[in-house]
C-alpha cells in the first residue's frame, strides 16, 4: 500500500502509459506518408508508361499491318511489344497462367522501370523488386473500338510497425486509347 | 477543489495528453489533406488520360494529308470519354489491398464538348504549320530566293532599260509626227507658191502697158489673199517646228538624264550606246529650217506688196518679174533641201517600222504557238462533274469560303487576285512579265508563313509533271498519294486559279510561266544586244523580245517533261523545273482564304471527308469524390475549402476538373 502512496516513478508510469499511444502516431503518420509516397510514384509510373506506349502505338500498328516493311524504324524495346501484340493470340491464348504473367512481367516490367527511374529524380521510391504487373489490357489493333492499352501494377509492402509484420498492396490502373485514329 | 488544481500532481498526465491531442488533432488533418491533394492529382491524371484517349480517335483519311479530325460524333466522343473515366478508377479492392485514394465518378457532372473544325481556316492553317514545321525544307525555298536575288539586278536593269525605251519612244514619235506635220505644210506652201508663180509670170509677161486699169486693180485685189494664206502656212510651219524643236530638246535631255543615272558598275556590256544612237536634230537643224520658210514668206510678202504698185512703167515690170523669180527660186530651194533630210528621215522611219513589225509578228507566232500548246495537256479526261462538285454553285470551294467568311480580313479581301497572265499583244506581254518578276522579288522578302502552306500544296497535291517528278524522286514523299485522287496532274493548278476547268487552270499556270520565261530570256537577250545598232532603243527591246520569245518557248517543252531549265545562260549553275515555278506562282497569288479553301474543297473531293464535321479541339469537365475519413467538419470549418480547390459535400470532398485539348 505504501507503494501507492508513494509518488516517486509517477512519471515513469505516466510516460510508459502514453508513450505507446504517442509512439503510434508518429509511426502511423510515417507509415501514412511513405504509403502517399509510394502511391504518388507508382500511379504516376503507371500512366506514364500507358501513355508512351500508347502515343507510339502508330508505328507498331503499322507494323502490324505489314511487319517486315517497317520493323527498321521502331527502337528495340517497343519492337519487343510490337513483336508481342503481333504474336501473342497464337502463343498465350493456350499456355498457362503462370506463363502469361511471367511473359506480361518480363515484357512490360522494364519499361514500367523505366518510367520509375525516369519520374523518381535522386530518391529512389520504388522498389523494382517489390512491384508486379498484374494485368496487361492490349489493344484489338484490327477492332478499333477495343483498342484501349492499359497496365495493372501492384506494389508490395511491408508496414514500417515494429514486433508486427503486415503486407499491404497497393495497386494502380490505367487505361488508355492507343494513337492509332478511328 | 482548491487542492486539487493547486497540487501538482498529474502534472504530466494532463501535459502529455494535451500534447497528444493536439498531435491527433494535426495528423487527422494532415493525412486527409495529403489523400486530397493526392486524389487532385490524379483526378487530373485521369481527365487527361481520358481526353488523350478521345483524341486518339482521329480520321485515318485525313491523316494522309497530315491533318488530324476527330472521327466521332460528340455523342460518340463523350460516352467513350466517360467509359474510359469509369475504367480507370479500381472499383474493387483485392485482400491485404490498401486504397489510400478511392477516387469516384460524380453522377451528372460530366459534361465533353468538341469545337473547331478542320473547316475554319485558323485551324487548318495551324495544323498545316504544324505538320510542315519538320517537313518543309525550306532550305530549298530560301534556295529558290537566293537563285532570284542572283538573277535580280540582270531583271532590275531589264526594266529600267525598257521603261527608258518607252519613254524615249514616245518622245521620238512626238518629233517625228510633228516634223511630217511640218513638212506637210512645206509641201502645201510649195505647190502653192509654184501656182502663184505661174499665174504672175503669165501676167508679167503680158504688156503691162496694154492692159486695162480694171485688170491690173484685179490681179492685186486677188494678191491679198494669197499672200494671207502663205503667211498662215508659214506660220503653220514655225508652229509645228517649234514644237518638234522642244520635244527634240526634251529627247536630248531625257538621254543625258539616263547616261547620267546609270551605274557605271552595271554589266560589262555598255548600254549608253544605244542611247547615244538615237538621232537627236539639235537647234541648228530648226534655225535653218525656219529662217529658210521664213524667207520665203517674207520673199512673197514682198513682191505682193510691190505688186500693188504695179504700173505700166516697163522698169517697175521687170523688177516684179525679178522679185517673182527670187522667191519661187527660194521656195524651191528651201523645198529641195528640206526634202533631202525628210526623205532620209522617211525612209529610216519605214524602214523601222516594217522591222519592228516584223519582230512583234516573229515574237507574235511564238505566242500563238505558245498558246496553241497550252491546250495539249493533262486534260485527256472528262473533269466537268469534278470541277462541278468543286467550283459549282452548291460547290465544295463555295461551302468552305461561306464557313469563313467571317474571318477574312479586311486586308486580304482588298488585296487583287491577280490571276493570270493572259497573252495578250506580244510587246505588252513582255513589257508585263517584266514587272511581274519585280513584284515578286518583292515579295518574296516578305514571305512568312505563305513558305509553308505552299510547301505543303506542293507536297500533298499533285501537279502537271509530278509524275515524272517521282520517277526522279524529286516530288516530296508524304502519306498522300498522288494516284488516288480524283483530279490527275491539276490539283496545283486549281489551288492557284480556281478556275471551273482543267484546261482553263492548266493553261493559266502555262501561260504564267511562259511570261516568267519570256522576263528572264528577255533580261537575257537585252543585255546582249545593247551594243547593237538598231536605232531606236524600242527596237533593241522589241529584237530581244522575239529573241527571248522563241528561247522561252524552247524552255517551256524542256519544263513540260519536268526538266530543270537554267534561269539565265549566264546563270547555268541555277536551275529551276516546273514545280519550283509553281512554288513562286503560289508566292505571287498569296490569296490565303481563297488558297485554303480550295485545299479543303480538293481534301473533301479526293476523302470524301466533311471536314466542317471533323472537330479539332475537345473540353470536357468531369467531377470526382473522395471520401475523407476523419472530419470532413474540421476542414470545413478551418476555413481549407479556400486552400483546397474542391468542395465538401456531406462527408465527400468533390474535386472538379476539366481538361481542354487540341491536336
Amino acid at each position: 500500500m505504501k507503494l501507492c502512496r508513494k509518488d516517486s516513478g509517477s512519471i515513469a508510469l505516466e510516460a510508459a502509459l502514453i508513450m505507446p499511444l504517442f509512439l503510434v502516431f508518429v509511426l502511423s503518420l510515417i507509415t501514412l506518408i511513405k504509403i502517399s509516397i509510394i502511391d504518388i510514384a507508382l500511379s504516376s509510373a503507371v500512366s506514364e508508361t500507358t501513355k508512351q506506349i500508347a502515343a507510339h502505338m502508330y508505328p507498331v500498328d503499322l507494323l502490324y499491318q505489314d511487319y517486315e516493311h517497317y520493323s527498321f524504324l521502331i527502337p528495340p524495346p517497343l519492337l519487343e511489344v510490337a513483336k508481342w501484340e503481333l504474336y501473342q493470340r497464337n502463343s498465350i491464348e493456350d499456355s498457362l497462367n503462370h506463363k502469361y504473367n511471367q511473359a506480361l512481367n518480363r515484357v512490360f516490367k522494364p519499361l514500367l522501370n523505366y518510367f520509375v527511374d525516369v519520374n523518381s529524380g535522386d530518391i529512389k521510391k520504388l522498389n523494382s523488386s517489390q512491384l508486379t504487373i498484374e494485368k496487361v489490357t492490349l489493344p484489338n489493333l484490327s477492332n478499333r473500338s477495343r483498342a484501349i492499352f492499359g497496365i495493372e501494377a501492384k506494389y508490395q509492402l511491408t508496414l514500417p510497425i515494429p514486433f508486427f509484420r503486415k503486407i499491404i498492396y497497393i495497386r494502380k490502373r490505367s487505361l488508355e486509347r492507343v494513337w492509332v485514329g478511328a | 477543489m482548491h487542492r486539487l488544481i493547486n497540487s501538482d500532481k498529474g502534472a504530466v498526465s494532463i501535459f502529455l495528453m494535451m500534447i497528444i491531442s493536439s498531435i491527433f488533432v494535426f495528423n487527422v488533418l494532415l493525412i486527409d489533406l495529403a489523400r486530397v491533394r493526392i486524389a487532385e492529382n490524379q483526378a487530373e491524371n485521369i481527365l487527361k488520360t481520358a481526353a488523350r484517349s478521345s483524341l486518339s480517335a482521329f480520321n485515318p483519311e485525313l491523316l494522309t494529308y497530315g491533318l488530324f479530325g476527330l472521327e466521332r460524333t460528340p455523342l460518340q466522343g463523350s460516352r467513350e470519354t466517360e467509359k474510359l473515366l469509369q475504367d480507370n478508377l479500381i472499383g474493387h479492392h483485392g485482400p491485404n489491398e490498401f486504397v489510400l485514394v478511392s477516387l469516384g465518378l460524380k453522377d451528372q457532372a460530366f459534361s465533353y464538348n468538341q469545337l473547331y473544325s478542320l473547316g475554319n481556316h485558323a485551324v487548318l492553317e495551324h495544323q498545316i504549320l504544324e505538320e510542315m514545321k519538320y517537313k518543309a525544307p525550306i532550305e530549298f525555298t530560301r534556295g529558290i530566293m537566293s537563285k532570284l536575288t542572283e538573277a535580280a539586278p540582270a531583271i532590275k536593269n531589264a526594266e529600267q532599260f525598257m521603261q527608258n525605251a518607252i519613254k524615249l519612244e514616245a518622245l521620238i514619235d512626238k518629233r517625228d509626227r510633228n516634223l511630217t506635220n511640218a513638212w506637210k505644210q512645206v509641201t502645201v506652201m510649195k505647190n502653192e507658191v509654184e501656182s502663184y508663180y505661174g499665174t504672175y509670170s503669165n501676167i508679167l509677161e503680158q504688156n503691162t502697158a496694154t492692159m486695162d486699169q480694171g485688170k491690173l486693180v484685179s490681179v492685186t485685189r486677188k494678191a491679198i489673199p494669197e499672200q494671207l494664206f502663205i503667211q498662215q502656212v508659214t506660220g503653220k510651219i514655225q508652229v509645228y517646228l517649234e514644237e518638234a524643236k522642244k520635244t527634240d530638246e526634251e529627247i536630248a535631255k531625257e538621254i543625258n538624264s539616263i547616261l547620267r543615272e546609270r551605274p557605271k558598275e552595271l554589266d560589262g556590256t555598255d548600254k549608253d550606246e544605244v542611247f547615244k544612237k538615237v538621232p537627236i536634230l539639235g537647234n541648228a537643224y530648226f534655225v535653218k529650217f525656219r529662217i529658210e520658210v521664213s524667207e520665203v514668206g517674207s520673199l512673197f510678202s514682198g513682191f505682193i506688196s510691190r505688186l500693188s504698185h504695179l504700173s505700166k512703167d516697163v522698169d517697175s515690170r521687170s523688177e516684179l518679174i525679178q522679185l517673182n523669180r527670187l522667191y519661187y527660186d527660194k521656195c524651191l530651194h528651201t523645198f529641195n533641201s528640206i526634202n533631202t533630210d525628210e526623205l532620209k528621215r522617211q525612209r529610216e522611219k519605214t524602214l523601222l517600222e516594217s522591222e519592228k513589225t516584223r519582230h512583234l509578228n516573229q515574237t507574235q507566232s511564238t505566242i500563238d504557238k505558245v498558246k496553241k500548246t497550252s491546250r495539249h495537256n493533262v486534260c485527256t479526261y472528262n473533269t466537268a462533274h469534278l470541277y462541278e462538285k468543286l467550283n459549282g454553285e452548291e460547290g465544295l470551294y463555295n461551302k468552305y469560303s461561306q464557313l469563313n467568311k467571317g474571318t477574312v480580313d479586311m486586308k486580304t479581301q482588298n488585296s487583287t487576285d491577280n490571276s493570270s497572265l493572259i497573252l495578250g499583244e506580244a510587246g505588252e506581254t513582255g513589257q508585263r512579265s517584266l514587272f511581274t518578276l519585280h513584284y515578286l522579288l518583292d515579295l518574296l522578302e516578305k514571305a512568312r508563313n505563305e513558305i509553308y502552306i505552299n510547301e505543303y500544296a506542293l507536297n500533298y497535291f499533285n501537279y502537271k509533271t509530278y509524275s515524272s517528278d517521282l520517277a526522279n524522286s524529286k516530288a516530296a514523299v508524304t502519306l498522300s498519294n498522288f494516284k488516288t485522287h480524283a483530279l490527275q496532274s491539276q490539283e496545283v493548278e486549281y489551288l492557284l486559279y480556281g478556275l471551273e476547268s482543267c484546261l482553263g487552270n492548266t493553261a493559266a499556270a502555262y501561260a504564267e510561266l511562259f511570261a516568267i520565261r519570256l522576263a528572264f530570256r528577255t533580261a537575257e537577250a537585252l543585255s546582249d544586244s545593247y551594243s547593237l545598232s538598231l536605232g531606236s532603243p524600242i527596237m533593241v527591246l522589241i529584237s530581244s523580245l522575239t529573241k527571248a520569245a522563241a528561247a522561252a518557248y524552247q524552255d517551256m517543252e524542256r519544263l513540260n517533261k519536268g526538266e530543270d531549265v537554267e534561269l539565265m545562260n549566264r546563270l547555268q549553275a541555277v536551275k529551276m523545273n516546273y514545280k519550283d515555278y509553281l512554288k513562286l506562282f503560289l508566292f505571287l497569288h498569296s490569296n490565303h482564304h481563297k488558297l485554303l479553301a480550295r485545299m479543303q474543297a480538293l481534301i473533301e473531293l479526293n476523302t470524301g471527308e466533311d471536314l466542317s464535321g471533323k472537330a479539332t479541339f475537345i473540353q470536357t469537365t468531369a467531377a470526382f469524390t473522395l471520401k475523407l475519413w476523419f472530419i470532413p467538419g474540421l476542414i470545413k470549418t478551418l476555413g481549407l475549402v479556400g486552400f483546397l480547390e474542391g468542395s465538401i459535400e456531406q462527408n465527400h470532398y468533390v474535386i472538379t476538373k476539366s481538361a481542354v485539348m487540341s491536336y
